[in-house]
């Protein structure tokens, strides 16, 4: 052997710092898991089917609307029928095509607002538990001031006064939402700092912001993709809960504000349950679907709450 | 191991305890895991019999059983263990002084024993002998038996102490569950002399687990264990978890107070030095199995299961020539399907023909003293006529060692 | 000691934090609030220049005023405990309606909160405990689909079949039978109550229900594999003592930290609970505040609400460090 090639292989052994190559193989790798898992679970499978089946709505559905969800007719509060599916509003809009056409506001603005949030609490908490000091101390108390307020109240009383509209509410529940995650993210990364790779990987020159986002990162996914699904729940849940309220921008469509309209119509107290039952049937749906996942997401990471399979006799005869 | 060294267990003034009464005997015991993928066989076909006051040592490998056997001896088996034979007879105190009165448990937990029984090594039994089988016990039952007779110290004591509790609630816990005749104060009495009794101080009667060193949760865990005063105490690696000088103090402690307060010990450890030193009885556990049972003195001198010899050898002795080490190559076997025959023969430098097809059983080894046993068939006469004597094993693992070292 | 003084420091500033939103939020709304507010008022009745003034001056609108100095007159105007007057309701003090809602907030939200908290987390021993019994087959897998239900959902859908349809609840808002019953410990006015609060405090208790109890589950399941919880069965301890003193013990201790939050959910008003029951609490208040841009009242709603809901989580902060020692020693991390 050559003392080149024999250098450049001990540079190689000591060099591990990933190329952009293995950082997309190591995405890969983890993303395979991740699909394994998937399919593992039957909680999760159902969950991401359900969920699945909601984003397909949301890109494909307008497609197939019947009428121009905008559009009064003469027809107003309309039972359900072979014309209107889900019947009409007071002033005769087909609410099918409505619910429709609100399916790609929640879902995705969901979603988009969910994982903003998720970003946010992860810079909040890696940096924090990477760096330490007074920067950790300085975020923590920020996290924890944000975590004791009451985010409802918060984000009704933020979401009153700004100017109204879906990127108002996006960004009111990021600024009530961040601090959970963060916090948790926080504890698993302090205690990832101390362990032996991290050394390695600082002893070895690597920047530090590589070693946040590709050494320590890498094993937090699993703590962030389950909390990403747990924000998202909530976020779904607290947008319609804004649009409800009718905090949210009216004319813009969504679950919330077709429950909104509905409200102000008067249908809750009376016979207009094709009016206000199928958004709030719809944003059940998504958040059990999202649930599923979450407790599936549980399971696999802890085989302690896997269910039993021990056969009846067996627990009888363990005394 | 030359055969004229002194056995370093041979104290001064150290007493064996070999001639009380019978306490506990376990018969033909069977522990399996039931698995998805297979049913693992931890403990089968253990036998062997405790005497009032002896100190029975437990080694093996780990997975051997051994912490599985004591487990079960207890009845703490969670699922997917299942206790699938065998029977468990304690024989409580005769005399006035017994603190269970045999009227408390029901008549069919009690089995007579059967005149002309056939366990080879029975010592004549408690007065009438009467025992309690305690595999049959129902748990109300059970709960009288548990720590008043038969206690046990877990190996890590940070983890066996409830950490919202203070120690003294733990030993009050006890002590109100089992006396009820006792009060307040007088339960406060019996809390402050355990903890005396081990050496900690009274005012940490109220300190949490977390607030103690790890020491003296050991040390705590013990006097929670003596709290009634048992009679059998069983040690699940007591000293695993601790650094050697602690561990040398605690084994102190402890045996001090079998000393004094005479209850029999089940020890179980992966250390042989240490049963050496303070067993009085040792058997080896191999792959679920007992393979060897034999005094500790005999162990040393000339240990007859190749196994126990790879143990005892894995070792260096303070003084002598100087050896090569081998060990034991290999890994203990599969229990979910261990292989036929004798389950160490894959490993064994001696191993027969006869030890690939029968399964060796505990017979007392044809030559003078019949209270050591071992399971293999160099020993039994049908299979193979000559005994390896200890210089045989000494040599085999000899080749052993060299072979291993060209490698 | 140490870690009491640290929390009540940490409250302290969290204390000035929402203050000072409390603050500034109203201040971010566009355009001049003072006209807004005279042509909603205008809507009502003449408003006449005195009112005008008024209005500006309580809320320190008089843009004569630096920002820093405004802040300051708040500040003392709040160590005074002047709130301002309501717009909606001038000019009653907006401390006076206060007062009378958030007592019907507190008795709802506490009533609903204790018992859902009792029952989950008594659910989650019981169905860890008998873990694949039938017991435990039925209920998780039903409060795994309660929990998934949006709750405003769940309040719309009680009341729609229990009120309108069958009738056996009031459909009109409010606390008690206002016409026919008059306050007093009478049996009427408590059964009135009780009639007004039962449907609210239903949904509240089913909806948080099963995050109670899976939670204390998983918690408990985990725990029961704990080598303390073997030991407490060798030492012959009874099922019971070993289940409440040696398990449950130590698994409700990450609910705790949720009962918190959940107290200052109680304070911080239902807010959807009482939208859709019209009940007159704190919530409702703050929302009828925020729809007729009350801003006095949206201002002091808001800081009350925060307040309570900090003063509730110190008290279960005190709480946790009393049931669980290890959390008195001082921790760096």
């Amino acid at each position: 052997m050559k003392t080149q090639e024999i250098t450049g292989s001990m540079v190689d052994a000591i060099n591990r710092v990933p190329t952009p190559d293995q950082f997309y193989i190591h995405v890969l790798h983890i993303l395979l898991n991740v699909w394994r898992a998937m399919t593992s679970s039957r909680k999760v499978a159902v969950g991401s089917a359900i969920v699945g089946i909601f984003i397909l709505v949301g890109i494909f559905g307008p497609l197939f609307m019947r009428y121009d969800p905008e559009a009064t007719s003469n027809l107003f509060i309309a039972h359900p029928s072979a014309e209107h599916w889900l019947g009409t509003t007071v002033v005769g809009q087909d609410i099918f095509s409505q619910l429709i056409n609100g399916t790609r506001t929640s879902v995705f603005w969901g979603l988009g607002t969910g994982l903003l949030v998720t970003l946010l609490s992860m810079l909040v908490g890696l940096v924090g538990g990477y760096f330490g000091g007074w920067i950790d101390d300085i975020l923590t108390l920020l996290t924890n001031v944000s975590l004791v307020l009451p985010a409802l109240p918060l984000a009704i009383v933020l979401a009153a006064y700004l100017p109204r509209g879906p990127l108002t509410i996006s960004l009111v529940i990021i600024f009530t939402n961040w601090a959970w995650q963060a916090r948790v993210l926080r504890a698993q990364t302090l205690s990832m700092r101390s362990r032996e790779f991290v050394t390695a990987a600082r002893s070895s020159g690597e920047h530090t912001w590589r070693i946040i986002f590709f050494e320590i990162f890498p094993n937090e996914i699993g703590i962030v993709v389950a909390g990403f699904v747990s924000t998202t729940i909530y976020v779904v849940l607290t947008w319609a809960a804004l649009e409800y309220l009718g905090l949210g921008d009216n004319t813009t469509p969504s679950w919330g504000s077709i429950l909104y309209w509905a409200q102000q119509a008067g249908a809750l107290g009376g016979e207009l349950w094709w009016w206000f039952i199928p958004p709030g049937a719809c944003i059940a749906l998504l958040g059990a679907g999202l649930s599923l996942i979450n407790f599936g997401i549980d399971e696999i990471a802890d085989p302690r709450l896997r269910q039993d399979s021990n056969p009846k006799k067996l627990r009888k005869a363990a005394a | 191991m030359a055969t004229n060294e002194p056995f370093p267990g041979d104290r001064e003034g150290r007493l064996y305890h070999t001639t009380g009464s019978l306490l506990l005997e376990v018969n033909n015991l069977k522990v399996d895991y039931l698995a998805a993928n297979g049913t693992v066989h931890a403990v089968t076909d253990v036998s062997f019999s405790l005497r009032r006051g002896e100190i029975l040592g437990l080694a093996g490998e780990s997975g051997s059983g051994k912490s599985t056997l004591a487990y079960a001896i207890t009845r703490l088996l969670r699922p997917p263990a299942m206790i699938t034979g065998g029977a468990i007879r304690y024989y409580p105190r005769e005399n006035g002084e017994a603190l269970v009165s045999m009227d408390t448990i029901e008549k069919d937990a009690i089995t007579e024993d059967a005149p002309g029984a056939d366990a080879i090594n029975r010592v004549p039994t408690a007065i009438d002998g009467r025992s309690i089988d305690l595999l049959r016990l129902s748990p109300a039952k059970l709960r009288k038996i548990r720590w008043n007779e038969l206690a046990i110290v877990f190996q890590s004591a940070m983890n066996a102490l409830n950490p919202v509790m203070s120690i003294g609630a733990q030993i009050n816990d006890v002590l109100r569950a089992h006396r009820p005749s006792m009060g307040p104060d007088s339960r406060k009495q019996r809390a402050i002399e355990l903890l005396q009794l081990v050496g900690i101080a009274p005012d940490r009667l109220r300190s949490y687990p977390h607030e103690l060193s790890g020491g003296m949760r050991q040390r705590a865990i013990i006097a929670i264990a003596l709290a009634l005063s048992p009679e059998i105490l069983i040690l699940d690696e007591p000293t695993t978890a601790l650094d050697v000088v602690v561990q040398r103090e605690i084994l102190t402690e402890i045996m001090r107070l079998r000393e004094k307060l005479n209850f029999a010990v089940i020890f179980i450890t992966h250390d042989l030095s240490l049963l050496l030193e303070l067993a009085d009885n040792v058997a080896i556990m191999y792959a679920g199995r007992i393979v060897e049972q034999t005094s500790t003195r005999d162990m040393y001198l000339h240990p007859r299961h190749p196994y126990s010899y790879g143990l005892l050898n894995s070792f260096p002795a303070l003084r002598g020539p100087l050896r090569r080490m081998s060990g034991i190559p290999g890994s203990p076997p599969d229990l979910r399907s261990a292989p036929p025959g004798c389950a160490f023969h894959p490993r064994c430098p001696l191993a027969i023909s006869a030890c690939r097809e029968a399964l060796p059983i505990l017979q007392p080894v044809q030559s003078e003293d019949t209270a050591q046993m071992v399971a293999c068939h160099l020993y039994n006469p049908i299979y193979n006529a000559e005994p390896p004597t200890q210089s045989d094993l000494a040599k085999k693992y000899e080749m052993l060692a060299e072979r291993s070292a060209i490698r | 000691m140490r870690h009491i003084l640290r929390r009540i420091l940490f409250y302290a500033c969290a204390v000035w934090v929402a203050i000072t939103l409390d603050f500034f939020i109203p201040r971010l709304a566009p355009g001049d609030p003072v006209a807004a507010l005279v042509g909603k008022m205008s809507i009502k009745g003449y408003v006449t220049p005195a009112m005008q003034q008024t209005l500006a001056a309580e809320f320190g609108l008089n843009t004569h005023d630096s920002l820093l100095l405004q802040y300051f007159k708040y500040l003392n105007n709040l160590i005074h405990g002047n709130l301002g007057n309501s717009i909606q309701y001038f000019p009653t003090p907006v401390s006076q309606i206060i007062g009378q809602d958030i007592g019907w907030s507190i008795m709802l939200g506490g009533v609903a909160v204790l018992i859902s908290f009792a029952l989950g987390c008594l659910f989650g021993i019981v169905t860890a405990w008998k873990r694949g019994s039938v017991l435990d087959t039925v209920l998780s897998p039903a409060m795994n689909f309660l929990s998934a239900i949006p709750y405003f959902w769940l309040a719309l859908l009680s009341l729609f079949i229990f009120a309108y349809l069958l009738n056996w609840f009031p459909l009109t808002g409010g606390a008690y039978d206002e016409l026919n019953v008059s306050p007093g410990w009478s049996l009427d006015y408590v059964g009135s109550v009780i009639q007004y609060a039962f449907l609210p405090a239903l949904t509240l208790v089913i909806s948080s229900l099963a995050g109670w109890m899976l939670t204390m589950r998983n918690s408990m399941i985990t725990t029961l594999s704990e080598d303390y919880v073997l030991m407490a069965r060798a030492k012959g301890l009874s099922e019971g003592r070993v289940m409440f003193r040696y398990a449950a013990r130590n698994a409700i201790l990450p609910n705790i930290t949720g009962f918190a939050i959940a107290i200052g959910t109680i304070v911080g008003g239902q807010l959807l609970t009482e939208m859709v029951f019209s009940y007159p609490g704190i919530g409702y208040a703050l929302f009828q505040a925020v729809g007729e841009q009350d801003y006095a009242m949206v201002q002091g709603v808001f800081l009350i609400i925060t307040l309570a809901v900090l003063g509730a989580n110190f008290l279960a902060d005190m709480l946790y460090a009393f049931l669980d020692p290890r959390v008195r020693v001082e921790r760096s991390a």
